[in-house]
């Protein structure tokens, strides 16, 4: 069982863990892919999903990123391969945009994606951290109360309870998240959304 | 036109479309033969100019594409090349009357055409024609390439005519309209003689005149032309027109750029094939590069022949970006027609090579994504087929392997859609094993066997079962087996329950067709599908090499390991050898395996399935030794915890075995799994010696197996063991039978006992045995038994332990060296009440009745064949356990002095602590019977011991002992010497009425027992002394007869002569001596009269003295008496008290006592 992140993180830890978050300098084994999706059909679908890499993967071999979900959660459940079909040909425009990026200064660096490509149905929104924990999210294409602000302000969201989870000293970096608070997080945004 | 070409790129535009195809029955062979040879030719540099000419062969083309040819040159077929079999001349006609029917189908637009005739001889072919060629065979027609290059050249003049003739055209003729197929209509009745209508087939002949520069190799005119023509076009809104000349700019632009080509290996091959040079040709023409447009010079009313007036504007070629944009106006404009989609298809695919050569992959997604969405008119299977097979290929081009590995799989279920007849399950196979990479999947289990699960689990799941069902279809069996635990390998940390338990219900329907092997699967495109062993079905946490069981593990024998050590190094210690064999048998086990016997190997186990595991065949791999591995199966409990299972095998030489994993069969896949490879195993060493062959002694006895288990002590193990039930002081002979139960010969033999501590003091030996009688028997074959008896005897103390002294202590009369009256007291008086009826199984303190136990073990050292060469023995132990029960006691022990100084009476209160009657007897004879419980004395008239000439006790012993342990030693052998003169045995001569008929058969048994019964351990120091022959040694001569116990008899008035002699046998001197005798008489009423003076009448003094005798002196005195009366005497010699008899034992001092009888003298 997982322990959800603890309250009482001392302030160094919690220091240290924001950090390994937002510097692949210092923590470079922290680097790795997380997605999101979301999506809404016939109300509201979110889908969640999150990517790690391998650390030593991410420094030897960099065209073999092995990009692997560390959390998914989409609405409604069935039909569920679709959306990671889709979530896994998105990890292209990704890592396109990331190479794109690669040059720009890591302090300077936007970290939301914007749209990764629409496809007829669902648009796909990308967000990578610093330390390359992609999130991703699948929308209905239909919804059109979503704008750019809002998803980007979702990614931010998920970006601090995943800083969430990372500070809670159980977690396996690289481990699938099974914390509640972060489920209740993802769960309260999709919610939201509907 | 409908049918798109996926392999188009945009150096396509500068090609010539020449179409060979054959007539007749050509065979495919053939053909493509000479096709490839044809198709070599692709460029040709024109003779006369610079430029080069590109050609493009198909060897099919629909013709409905080729009325296309208005629209973009290079979709129109100029030059056809048929090539036919014609065995015989008068099929002739007929041969060529089909290649004119070919002609027909291009007619329209065909420059020049050629016919190959293969296998006709004759005049026919003399007939010189440039449009035929005959060769008579396949082989032999060498000139094929040199008739393709004239073909070509005349191809070349009619285009550069046509080319002239457009180019040339006087502004004041009247321009035809170029119009695609699908416009004919629309320009019914409309008014040609507008402006609007002017400028549109203005623009219209210019872009189609810098198609023809283009194909001509005039690319700086066409880019030119192609300006002019877009300015045109785009002001009087000809949208399909002016996309088709932008698209010809940035085709020609391209080429420009991009002289290695955009097609992927095509063109690279095309670069080689000699374009280079070209190009650069091109480039350097003067004043090309200076080429410019000049839009002013664009008249309205036509199209100025001179392109040199423009030369001086804008650069125009396009740069690389503008490019992009160009192709993205020109398929906006596509778009708007419907029946425009191909060209907008082909466009997009086009514009996506040059992006991919750009690198710019973000852009070239967007030209696929829009790509993706043109909706062609109903497409076939293969159309839809070979269209995501291209998408997935122009992804990869891009780097986008997954979004590749996504359209490659849905090409993949298209070749099996349900709308097709005859699935193609062979080609959608293939396609899904193009997926792989893209998804991050090898097909090599050990990829997974470390660290995380690498990718993305629930697509690659779903792509391994497609992979199986695929191969299940196309009828390959062996490949889903593999697929399928490929996927219940690497995939079963993702599976759920259900999930696990469909896969293998599915694999062992599978299995049962096909099992699965461990074989690599070579597939016919040369990929190889490794082994997968299926180590997590069970689950293996820890492998340990057990040794042999204690009785069969082999020991070396001390002196050759000596040797060994000797030879290895002079030295008796160094730290450097001892460090370098530690690092070499890190791994390495320090026990030893014997050829031909079982080995065993332990795996702890672990079933992470929800069901229950069955596992056949589980055996060993092993290297270094043939070994032949006995499998196991085994079922294993879902989810089981940790579970041992002992896999055993028989290594069947000698030498160094490795255990390097094992196999198993499991759903019908044969797995073989090396430790190597498996993640997270503790292993305590692979590796142990195989020491050649020992024989197998198996032990039997005649004794009942004992459930008792000894104590360890000293790591001793003991594989069997026996009990038996004795009474103290009894034997039996224990019957022991070594069966040889290998393979060898045993040789040699040695056994040793030893007893395991205990509290009891024992009694002479517990275990004896004659070896010889085994050793006579050997060697052993193998099936023999050789039999060893083995004598237990069972003596404890028979002593009543805290009771015994305070008892001999208050007996005061046994212990005075005083005479008793009546010598021959042969009893036995019973004992006091009080003691008599104390019950045997009362809680006296030291419980005489307790059972006491006495263990041991018998060690057989065995060894024989070849491993006794080797130095090697085993150690075969057995187990003895003995409970002994108590039998008799002597509650108490003392002496009484008999008539001769010599002999004394031993007193022993026999107690019988049995419930059955004992008789006990000593020396056989005088047998005393003895109720249960019953305690009786025995008195026994014994010699008294001259323990002195006893031997000492070996003197290395000595030396060591102190004083204490010396005299206890001294003791032990003075028992031993009485005992054995005593030879107190009892014997059981009946059962309690209750118990005999119940148990006859023991009762039986029992009748017989019998035993001894020692007194060793309850003589002390002071009943010892008392046994002891003094060292002086007394003597009294009545008239020169020694006076022991006969009453001397003598004559009233006759003097007698007293002689007192003392030999002195103990080691120092003694004396002197001062005795005197006292004569008295003994009324037999408990009187002694001393008062006799008036009766005897001694001569000379009644005291002697004796001087100092040194040791093994001797000494006398003498003395006379005289009697003067008649009657019994008795003569009491008594010591003077002074200070030498202080030093002295009293019985040492112990005088017989002298009878003499005084009868009537002789008248």
């Amino acid at each position: 069982m997982r322990l959800g992140p603890l309250k009482a993180v001392p302030t160094a830890v919690w220091k240290i863990n924001q950090w390994a978050l937002e510097d692949e300098n210092v923590f470079p084994w922290l680097a790795g892919t997380w997605q999101v999706l979301h999506l809404k059909c016939s109300g509201l679908v979110f889908l969640t999903g999150a990517h790690r890499v391998e650390s030593h993967h991410f420094i030897c071999c960099h065209p073999l990123l092995q990009n692997y979900p560390l959390y998914i959660r989409s609405i409604p459940t069935e039909n569920e391969l679709k959306f990671h079909y889709m979530v896994h040909t998105s990890l292209d425009v990704v890592d396109e945009k990331i190479s794109a990026m690669g040059k720009a200064l890591v302090d300077q660096r936007e970290l939301y994606l914007g749209l990764l490509y629409p496809t007829e149905d669902y648009k796909v929104y990308g967000y990578v951290t610093n330390s390359k924990v992609k999130f991703v999210m699948v929308v209905d294409s239909s919804n059109t109360a979503l704008r750019d602000n809002e998803i980007r302000s979702m990614f931010r969201k998920l970006h601090n309870s995943y800083t969430d989870v990372m500070c809670n000293p159980f977690y396996n970096p690289g481990d699938r998240i099974q914390s509640r608070a972060f489920d209740g997080m993802v769960t309260s945004m999709m919610i939201q959304v509907c | 036109m409908s049918i798109p070409d996926y392999m188009q790129c945009a150096e396509d535009h500068q090609t010539l479309l020449v179409v060979v195809q054959p007539v007749g029955v050509v065979s495919e062979e053939n053909f493509f033969r000479i096709y490839k040879r044809i198709s070599s030719v692709s460029q040709i540099s024109v003779r006369d100019s610079q430029r080069v000419l590109c050609i493009r062969y198909r060897h099919h083309y629909p013709p409905e594409n080729n009325e296309w040819g208005d629209f973009q040159t290079h979709r129109k077929v100029v030059g056809l090349v048929t090539i036919t079999d014609c065995c015989s001349a008068k099929d002739w006609p007929q041969t060529f009357e089909k290649f004119h029917m070919q002609k027909e189908i291009y007619g329209s637009t065909l420059y020049d055409s050629r016919l190959f005739v293969f296998g006709l001889q004759g005049e026919i072919t003399e007939q010189p024609r440039t449009d035929v060629a005959f060769y008579p065979n396949y082989e032999d027609c060498q000139t094929v390439e040199r008739r393709i290059e004239d073909f070509i050249e005349s191809l070349f003049i009619v285009l550069e005519s046509k080319r002239l003739d457009r180019a040339t055209d006087k502004s004041g003729d009247k321009i035809p309209l170029l119009c695609v197929p699908f416009e004919k209509k629309d320009f019914v009745g409309l008014d040609t003689d507008s402006r609007h209508y002017k400028k549109r087939c203005q623009g219209r002949m210019r872009k189609h005149v810098g198609d023809l520069c283009l194909q001509a190799g005039m690319l700086q005119d066409s880019l030119v032309h192609y300006h002019m023509s877009v300015e045109l076009l785009r002001s009087v809104n000809d949208f399909l027109w002016l996309g088709a000349a932008l698209e010809g700019l940035c085709s020609a632009s391209v080429i420009y750029h991009y002289p290695g080509g955009t097609g992927g290996p095509n063109g690279a091959r095309r670069l080689l094939g000699g374009s280079l040079p070209a190009e650069a040709a091109n480039r350097h023409r003067p004043g090309a590069q200076e080429v410019l447009i000049d839009p002013g010079a664009l008249t309205t009313n036509g199209i100025n022949p001179d392109t040199s007036a423009e030369i001086g504007r804008a650069k125009n070629c396009l740069s690389p970006e503008d490019i992009i944009d160009k192709y993205k106006e020109a398929i906006s404009y596509y778009s708007k027609y419907k029946n425009a989609g191909v060209i907008e298809l082909e466009a997009c695919v086009k514009a996506v090579r040059v992006l991919a050569i750009q690198k710019r992959s973000m852009e070239a997604s967007e030209f696929l994504q829009n790509a993706v969405y043109i909706n062609l008119r109903q497409l076939s299977e293969e159309e839809k087929i070979q269209r995501y097979s291209v998408l997935s290929e122009l992804y990869e081009l891009i780097g986008f392997r997954r979004k590749s590995a996504f359209f490659k799989r849905v090409a993949a279920m298209q070749c099996v859609a349900p709308s097709i007849a005859e699935p193609g399950w062979r080609a959608c196979y293939k396609l899904l094993l193009e997926t792989l990479p893209g998804y991050s999947l090898s097909l090599d289990p050990q990829d997974f066997s470390k660290g995380t699960h690498r990718g993305w689990a629930a697509v690659q799941m779903r792509l391994l079962h497609e992979l199986v069902y695929a191969s299940r279809r196309m009828g390959n069996p062996a490949l889903s087996v593999r697929h399928l635990s490929f996927l219940l390998q690497t995939m079963l940390d993702f599976l759920s329950d259900q999930e696990k338990k469909d896969v293998t219900q599915s694999l062992e329907s599978y299995t049962s067709k096909c099992p699965g092997t461990m074989e690599l699967i070579t597939l016919p495109d040369g990929l190889s599908l490794p082994p997968v062993p299926l180590t997590k079905l069970p689950i293996v946490r820890c492998v340990k090499l057990l040794d042999l069981p204690a009785s069969l593990r082999p020991q070396k024998m001390k002196s050759l390991l000596g040797q060994n050590v000797s030879t290895k190094s002079p030295f008796i210690y160094s730290p450097i050898i001892a460090h370098s064999r530690g690092e070499e048998r890190n791994k390495k086990i320090d026990f030893q395996w014997v050829q031909g016997d079982v080995c065993e190997v332990q795996l702890m186990v672990y079933n992470p399935m929800p069901f229950e595991l069955r596992v056949e065949n589980m055996g060993l791999l092993t290297s270094g030794v043939e070994f032949e591995s006995l499998p196991a199966a085994l079922s294993l409990p879902a989810e089981s915890g940790l579970y041992p299972v002992t896999l055993v095998g028989v290594p069947q030489t000698t030498g160094t075995i490795t255990v390097n994993g094992y196999h198993t069969t499991v759903f019908g896949v044969f797995s073989d799994c090396l430790l190597d490879n498996l993640p997270g195993i503790k292993t305590s060493g692979s590796t142990v010696e195989v020491i050649p062959a020992l024989p197998r002694v198996q032990i039997s006895t005649s004794l009942p197996r004992s459930a008792h288990s000894l104590q360890p002590s000293s790591g001793d193990e003991v594989s069997t063991s026996v009990s038996v039930q004795l009474y103290n002081g009894e034997t039996q002979p224990l019957v022991i039978q070594l069966e040889n139960i290998g393979t060898e010969p045993l040789e040699k033999l040695e056994v040793t006992s030893k007893i395991l501590t205990t509290k009891e003091k024992l009694f002479g030996d517990f275990l004896s045995w004659k070896l010889e009688e085994v050793l006579a028997q050997l060697p052993l074959q193998p099936g023999k038994v050789a039999t060893l008896t083995v004598d237990i005897r069972v003596k404890l103390d028979f002593s009543c332990q805290g009771s015994l002294l305070p008892d001999l202590g208050d007996d005061g009369i046994s212990v005075s060296g005083f005479p008793l009256c009546s010598p021959f007291r042969q009893v036995v008086r019973p004992r006091a009440e009080s003691k008599a009826s104390n019950p045997p199984e009362g809680s006296k303190p030291g419980d005489p009745s307790h059972t006491k136990t006495l263990e041991a073990i018998l060690n057989f050292k065995y060894s024989g064949g070849p491993g006794h060469v080797e130095g090697y023995y085993r150690n075969l132990s057995l187990g003895l356990h003995v409970e002994v029960e108590p039998s008799v006691f002597f509650t108490r022990v003392s002496t009484l002095p008999a008539t001769s100084t010599r002999q004394c009476h031993l007193l022993l209160d026999v107690f019988n602590s049995t419930e059955h009657e004992l008789a006990v007897s000593a020396h056989g004879d005088g047998e005393l019977t003895l109720q249960a419980g019953e305690c009786r004395r025995m008195a026994i008239q014994v010699d008294k011991f001259n323990f002195e000439s006893f031997p000492e006790p070996p003197g290395e012993d000595g030396h060591f002992a102190n004083a204490k342990q010396l005299e206890e030693e001294r003791q032990e052998a003075r028992g031993l010497e009485i005992n054995s003169k005593l030879g107190v045995r009892w014997r059981i001569i009946s059962f309690p009425r209750g118990h005999s008929c119940v148990v006859l058969d023991r009762a039986h048994l029992s009748l017989k027992r019998t035993g001894e019964a020692s007194v060793e351990g309850l003589l002390n120091q002071l009943v010892l002394e008392h046994l002891q022959l003094a060292p002086l040694q007394w003597d009294v001569l009545v008239d020169g007869q020694p006076c022991d116990c006969e009453a001397a008899a003598c004559r009233v008035g006759d003097p007698i002569r007293l002689e007192v002699r003392l030999t002195n046998r103990s080691l120092r001197s003694v004396g002197p001596f001062a005795l005197t005798v006292v004569p008295f008489q003994d009324h037999q009423n408990g009187t002694h009269n001393y008062d006799l003076h008036r009766a005897v009448s001694f001569v000379g003094s009644s005291t002697f003295y004796l001087g100092a005798v040194q040791p093994s002196g001797q000494s006398a005195c003498l003395g006379a008496l005289l009697f003067l009366y008649t009657g019994d005497f008795f003569l009491h010699i008594r010591f003077h008290e002074d200070s030498t008899r202080k030093e002295l034992p009293p019985s040492w001092l112990c005088l017989p006592s002298v009878h003499v009888r005084a009868l009537e003298g002789r008248a």
